[in-house]
């Protein structure tokens, strides 16, 4: 007898419900991780939340007493220009009532636009941003201590913190004069205006 | 007990085909015992082959067609078209059965499995219904294998069947020889003599009497034997005993005065006959079973009524499924997708029976997560509630405390880092203190945490030229120079470091008064707080020998100028400064 031809017909049914099988298997799986993922989720955005609510729960003192230390610093830094919004017209005005006060042969200033700044040491900045500002006096002193009274009249009446980061310091003549008006010392000094706020809105005090 | 259990879970539903010269019986297995049976006589009209009784009924059997016209085999398939396509399992019982003993060298695996198979070709020709049984080996010589070489010689009568098997897409499962399958009930009557005689008589068929020696079979004979109750039966049976006897002592498979036991299979008024006629002797020893009997001991739950025992091959047959012996490959082609369907049935269930049951698994997880979700959303409002309540008695601000307590530290490190030229101009200032011939031009100043920092914006400064320091000799005190050429490792916040120029005013052209000044101003620095590094940068005169110095000894050295400069770096921070 000849040897019969397979006949693959006769498993076309069994392929079909074995193609339901696995499609509806392959469904449930899906569908069964899908859920259980997205409780998951939810569970652990949950969790999350009830962990964060009881842990500020339970620093509700510890929060007071961060209150009670550190508000008020923060408050004056905030009124000073250091935390908020920096305020380039104080420090004009400052600069100017300096000059006058100090009654400085020469003064001249170039205040560059904020940047990001990023200090040679280390800092948390803690989600804050840090951002400077850098200003340029050129000054013609009388003597070095008028450079001295120009400091310290930006650290008195300017609102903000700075920190200078270079000074030049060259004589004018060989021979230190007496006018009042003539300068004896070019100063040229770069001062990085620092401010602190925060994301967004940044710090608003009402 | 384990007929039993295999039954209880045995769901498989199968058939027998029972075939002989003139008939086709079927048997049908459900639900792991036989129900009923139908058997088409080829040219004549259909009949029981036999009725037992089940649970005190009769059972039920298959009613094909109707009317006398159709043919046997036209009924056949029929009845294949109309039943469900189970497997068949198909056992013949023909005359046209040969039974050769040969031996062979004993080989094992594909080696035995050629040698069959040159032996088949060699010995048995014209059919492809061939099956070979290894019995044992010989005794003595080279211990050559035994083997019971059989072969359906007339193939013919099975091509309608297993043409109609083939149109009809029936799977199957092997086709059987009913004497090797009878070698199955020797255990099942005690049968441990040397030399048995199994003696069965079938409706479909007629008397079969097969040989076994130790119980391997060796030779059977189907004699024809007259309707039922037409003749006195047993001694129609005694008779054909003596034949066969006679048959074994002409092939020499018995010895004459051999020992020879006679087990044979009846019921009712025969069986009493048979009792009655046969007489134990010493070459003859009788044992006469009832079918009955033999029948409950193999499962099959209705009583035969019956002589015959077709029914109990068709038991044996479904119920422990021998391997096939006379199928060819072609012939069992649908049984072989039949097992792959059931094969993808079984394996899709058992795909869908576990993804529900992992899928299940998950959907708990998941609506436990649920649960939990909702108990740690409920708890998160409690605790932001009593937060809330807390909360009342502290004042608004606009950054969460723990950031308050952040932002004032943040400006304590950059005050800490906040720098202005005054603190080094006033150690400058103290320096200078006593040095009166010293002006001082220009100071070029900047703030860094690398105590190494360029003033001018380039490079960072290198270590002093161990050159110039040797140059100078004594004129430069022994500290200083070590300070120039070992600078301390940073031990500050951050540094102010500054170039200083200036000038010997008034200079007398002394240059060695001069060089000794500018040493000691060096010195005077040194010794100052905080002080860190004071490094000579320019002399008043280059001595050193790789520099050109050129001048005239009688010019007016008032007129030339004595001109220095200094690096200056001063620590600040960490207790120190």
């Amino acid at each position: 007898m000849a040897k019969a031809k397979t006949d693959w017909g006769f498993l076309r049914g069994a392929l079909g419900v074995f193609a339901i099988c696995v499609l509806i298997s392959a469904g449930l799986i899906a569908g069964s991780l899908y859920f259980r993922a997205s409780m998951e989720s939810d569970f652990k955005r949950h969790q999350a939340a009830f962990q964060t609510a009881s842990r500020r729960y339970l620093s509700v003192d510890e929060e007071e007493r961060m209150i009670r230390e550190h508000y008020p610093q923060f408050v004056e830094w905030y009124n000073r220009g250091v935390l908020g919004r920096e305020n380039r017209l104080n420090w004009l005005e400052v600069i100017r009532y300096a000059g006058q006060h100090i009654r400085m042969p020469e003064l001249r200033y170039q205040i560059e636009s904020q940047a990001p700044y990023s200090p040679p040491f280390p800092v948390q900045a803690a989600g804050y941003n840090i951002h400077a500002s850098i200003m340029k006096l050129e000054m013609g002193l009388l003597h070095e201590y008028d450079l001295a009274s120009m400091l310290d009249e930006l650290n008195r009446r300017a609102a903000g913190l700075y920190s200078v980061d270079r000074c030049l310091l060259t004589r004018t003549q060989k021979q230190i004069g007496s006018d009042a008006s003539q300068k004896n010392i070019n100063a040229a000094c770069e001062l990085r205006w620092l401010t602190i706020n925060t994301p967004g809105e940044g710090i608003v005090l009402k | 007990m384990t007929s039993s259990l295999r039954s209880r879970f045995d769901f498989v539903d199968r058939r027998a085909v029972y075939v002989t010269g003139d008939k086709v019986a079927v048997y049908h297995w459900r639900n792991g015992a036989l129900t009923d049976s139908l058997v088409f006589d080829i040219g004549g009209e259909r009949q029981s082959a036999f009725e037992w009784q089940e649970q005190g009924g009769v059972a039920e059997n298959f009613t094909v067609g109707s009317g006398a016209s159709e043919t046997a085999l036209g009924e056949f398939d029929h009845y294949l078209k109309t039943v469900p396509n189970t497997p068949v399992y198909m056992l013949v019982d023909v005359v046209e059965e040969e039974y050769r003993q040969d031996t062979m060298p004993h080989v094992i695996g594909a080696d035995r499995r050629a040698l069959i198979e040159r032996k088949l070709t060699r010995l048995i020709r014209g059919t492809p219904y061939h099956h070979a049984v290894v019995q044992g080996r010989e005794t003595e010589g080279r211990r050559d294998d035994r083997v019971l070489l059989t072969a359906l010689t007339n193939p013919d009568l099975l091509a309608p069947l297993i043409d109609l098997f083939g149109r009809n897409k029936v799977p199957l499962a092997g086709i059987y020889s009913l004497p090797i399958l009878s070698g199955q009930l020797l255990p099942k009557l005690g049968a441990k003599d040397a030399n048995v005689l199994l003696v069965t008589m079938h409706g479909a068929s007629g008397l079969r009497q097969t040989f076994f020696r130790d119980q391997e079979l060796k030779v059977s004979r189907l004699a024809k034997m007259p309707r039922l109750g037409t003749v006195p039966y047993a001694a129609h049976v005694l008779g054909e005993l003596d034949k066969v006897r006679r048959y074994l002592n002409s092939l020499r498979l018995i010895a004459r005065d051999a020992p020879l036991s006679v087990y044979i299979l009846s019921s009712g008024d025969l069986l009493a006959d048979l009792k009655e006629q046969c007489r134990d002797s010493d070459q003859l020893r009788y044992v006469l079973t009832d079918i009955a009997d033999l029948g409950r001991r193999l499962g099959i739950s209705g009583a035969l009524t019956t002589p015959y025992s077709d029914a109990l091959f068709a038991q044996l047959l479904l119920q422990n499924r021998p391997k096939n012996q006379y199928a060819t490959r072609g012939d069992t082609s649908y049984y072989g997708l039949y097992r792959s369907r059931a094969a993808l049935m079984g394996i899709a269930g058992l795909m869908l029976l576990s993804s529900s049951v992992w899928s299940g698994f998950q959907f708990i997880e998941g609506v436990s997560l649920r649960q939990q979700a909702l108990d740690a959303s409920q708890k998160a409002k409690f605790y932001e509630a009593r937060y809330e309540i807390a909360r009342q008695h502290l004042p608004t601000t606009p950054v969460p405390p723990e950031s308050i307590a952040r932002a004032v530290e943040l400006v304590d490190t950059f005050g800490q880092y906040k720098a202005t030229p005054l603190d080094l101009l006033l150690e400058v200032s103290k320096a200078l203190q006593g040095f009166d011939t010293v002006q001082i031009d220009r100071i070029d100043w900047l703030a860094s945490t690398n105590p190494e920092a360029s003033v001018q914006g380039g490079k960072d400064v290198a270590p002093q030229d161990p050159g110039l320091v040797q140059q100078l000799g004594n004129l430069i005190a022994p500290r200083a120079q070590q300070a120039a050429a070992n600078p301390s490792p940073a031990a500050y916040r951050y540094y102010h470091i500054a170039e200083i120029g200036g000038r010997i005013d008034p200079f007398t052209g002394d240059f060695r008064a001069a060089l000794d000044t500018v040493n000691r101003l060096a010195e005077s620095l040194r010794v100052r707080t905080g002080m860190q590094q004071v490094r000579v940068l320019a002399l008043p005169l280059d001595i050193s020998s790789s520099a050109k110095l050129q001048g005239s000894a009688d010019e007016e050295t008032k007129a030339q100028e004595a001109k220095f400069s200094l690096r200056v770096v001063m620590g600040v921070g960490n207790g120190q400064g």
